[in-house]
């Protein structure tokens, strides 16, 4: 347990200065979480993980924005989780949690400028999230099979 | 006991990379976006727009007519000062006190109902309108 979570700690600050990917790769290290550590734990990260790019940022704007996205995205990821047996897999879970997340950063925007108009971007938002969130999806397949190859070695050293 | 129901999670999950499930979903989402899309719903307003609506914060600052000839504006936002241009009829975003400068990426827009937003600054150049370009030429 301690060394997945580490795992995923260390994996989070590489991840964050990265302005251009941030809509779909900071949602890597809550679907990593989500599957490996359980619900709680990827509410966890997410909320530390949004908090700390907040802080390093600087803005309360990208703070609410980030807060927002972070949080739809993992209520939606949570729910298709708690499916099983899930007709989905991880491609499946992290377009979900991208559209969401993409959806609820418009909708607080929108909170933010008072301007009801912003809605013109959602199906732009939504069209760009289907590949974002596919490409994160194989990314964190790819990442998960290590992970667990990586994790079941070691508990078979310890057992 | 838990772990086992969650690594059963985990697996199944990580077996297969793309599910008819999967499929189904994305094209719910296109299919979304597509609807949301529709003139009937997204916009309301069509048509090149008359005059554009200056807010910072939500709240009106400014009124300005859409001309054929270039002007350029500013107007003080949360971060500093956004620079906006109106041309042809048509209005854009020349610099803004933002970081990512998507509002001055977005170029040039026209349709009533359409906008500029610089988030960051909390400005918004909104469309409003019927027919700028429309009635003069005709």
């Amino acid at each position: 347990m301690g060394l997945v979570l580490q795992l995923v700690e260390s994996s989070l600050p590489p991840l964050l200065p990265i302005p251009g990917a941030r809509l779909g790769l900071a949602n890597l290290a809550t679907v990593i979480a989500l599957f490996f550590l359980g619900p709680a734990e990827a509410l966890e990260v997410t909320l530390m993980r949004v908090l700390l790019g907040g802080l390093l940022r600087g803005s309360l704007v990208g703070l609410a924005l980030g807060m927002s996205g972070g949080l739809a995205a993992w209520a939606v990821m949570t729910a298709l989780y708690m499916l099983y047996p899930s007709p989905f897999s991880i491609t499946g879970l992290s377009i979900a949690g991208a559209a969401a997340h993409n959806a609820a950063q418009l909708g607080m925007a929108i909170l933010l400028v008072d301007f009801t108009g912003l809605w013109h971007y959602l199906p732009y938002l939504l069209l760009v999230a289907v590949p974002t969130g596919f490409f994160i999806g194989v990314t964190a397949r790819r990442l998960g099979q290590a992970l667990v190859r990586y994790t079941d070695e070691g508990y078979a050293e310890i057992g | 006991m838990k772990e086992a129901a969650r690594n059963k999670r985990r697996d199944r999950l990580l077996r297969r990379a793309f599910t008819a499930a999967d499929g189904l979903l994305a094209l719910g989402v296109v299919a979304l976006a597509v609807v949301l899309d529709h003139p009937a719903l997204g916009h309301q307003q069509s048509g090149r727009a008359s005059e554009v609506v200056v807010e910072v914060n939500g709240e009106e600052t400014m009124r300005l007519t859409l001309s054929e000839e270039a002007h350029d504006y500013e107007v003080e936002g949360y971060e500093g000062t956004s620079y906006f241009q109106i041309e042809g009829y048509e209005v854009r975003m020349v610099d803004s006190a933002c970081r990512d400068k998507i509002c001055v990426h977005q170029g040039f827009v026209s349709d009533s109902g359409n906008a500029v937003v610089c988030l960051p600054n909390r400005v918004v150049l909104r469309l409003e309108g019927q027919g700028g370009l429309d009635t003069v030429q005709r």
